[in-house]
């Protein structure tokens, strides 16, 4: 049996293994990918010490600093269920069962889809999740992203670079995403914000050639032609292997304490984007990560018998 | 390993899934060529024409592809 298991490989999971390596806790790290939400980010811009890194740039970073230590990991593994056993907990995965005294779950969020028509139809031929994956077919045309946040206005600006025309739709009336983007999308001449809109359907012929939207103060209904729609409009935390096990708010993120992390079930903590806290950022996650594991260390030292 | 000689990763440099996809296959020892869809513009529109879509990543192998990071896809397509 371990003393502690950390699940996920993102910033809270990696930082957490990191400060339980340092205090030598007999743990183990279990992931699904070695990326989280950082390695999908085009750009970090807000992280402290790096002034800009490619998302990708930076969780390769924070993996290698974790590598320093002789922390047991187990990588492309997902979960299936987690159990309360007389010790502890049974955590088992598609590849095996591991036991744990305590236990820290950092397994984040995934990538929300529209759920509007043709959506499925035309994945992988215009419509897209992932910018820097997908963004190399697009120069010299015009595409549009959905989401007015942060990653929206990430993607519209990285996709402005080489796309001839950028439409970014936002479903509220205001944009969420910070100033400092809001302005840089704003000087592109190439970006055209639209606001207050509901996505209706995606058409086309073989690929994606116009996305069908109603603009709700109006009502209505117009298209625009565009070959890629990159959508950005959040994410749904990673939580379906706790679902009965622990308490989840009506978005489905974790509960915790805010002062210590500790979910509904004692020994059993959740940070980074799982949890309930606000803040959905990477250097929050990192913070969330120390506390949750410095509380989880705590947990084992009165725990001890 | 001889048997997975050919297998190509169709890749693009700041893909995060293209990144765990060759992550995996070098923890399973599983030799492969790769294809930056950035660079080389030959490879990317046979990767459209083969695979019916232009995402990334996209596993080849002897003439059957898997679209995107599933392991157990990955796993049933190279007998993992």
């Amino acid at each position: 049996m371990k003393d502690l298991i950390i699940i996920g490989g993102g910033a809270a999971g990696i930082t957490a293994g990191i400060y339980a390596a340092r205090k030598y806790i007999d743990a183990l790290l279990i992931t699904s990918d070695f990326t989280g939400q950082i390695g999908k980010s085009s750009w970090v811009e807000n992280y402290p010490g790096l002034k800009k890194i490619t998302g990708l740039d930076l969780i390769k970073n924070f993996k290698e600093h974790l590598d320093m230590f002789p922390l047991e990991k187990k990588a492309f593994e997902n979960i299936e269920k987690i159990e309360k056993t007389q010790g502890g907990f049974s955590v088992v995965t598609d590849e095996g069962a591991y036991e744990t005294r305590a236990l820290i779950i950092a397994s984040g969020n995934i990538p929300r889809k529209l759920n509007v028509k043709n959506e499925d139809k035309f994945l992988g031929k215009g419509v897209s999740y992932c910018v820097t994956c997908d963004e190399a077919g697009y120069k010299g045309k015009t595409v549009a992203v959905t989401g007015g946040g942060n990653a929206g206005f990430e993607a519209a600006i990285e996709l402005g670079r080489f796309c001839e025309k950028v439409y970014l739709l936002e479903t509220a009336d205001a944009l969420a995403a910070d100033m400092i983007l809001q302005k840089e999308a704003e000087e592109n001449n190439k970006i055209e914000i639209i606001v207050s809109v509901d996505i209706l359907s995606f058409a086309g012929a073989e690929t994606l050639e116009k996305v069908v939207f109603i603009n709700k103060k109006t009502q209505e209904t117009k298209e625009l032609k565009i070959e890629g729609c990159f959508v950005e409009i959040g994410t749904c935390p990673n939580t379906d292997f706790v679902k009965g096990f622990l308490d989840l708010n009506e978005k489905g993120e974790i509960k915790v304490d805010p002062i210590n992390f500790e979910t509904s079930v004692p020994g059993c903590f959740a940070a980074g984007d799982v949890n309930n806290l606000p803040g959905k950022q990477i250097v929050i996650a990192c913070g969330q990560g120390a506390s949750a594991l410095l509380s989880a260390y705590k947990y084992l030292n009165n725990n001890n018998d | 390993m001889e048997k997975y000689k050919n297998i190509i990763v169709y890749s693009s440099p700041d893909c995060a899934y293209c990144y765990t996809l060759k992550e995996y296959l070098k923890s399973k020892d599983v030799a492969y060529g790769e294809a930056n869809i950035y660079d080389d513009v030959v490879e990317y529109e046979n990767m459209k024409k083969f695979s019916g879509q232009d995402s990334v990543p996209v596993l080849f192998c002897d003439g059957k592809f898997v679209i995107g990071w599933d392991k157990e896809k990955v796993n049933e397509l190279l007998g993992l």
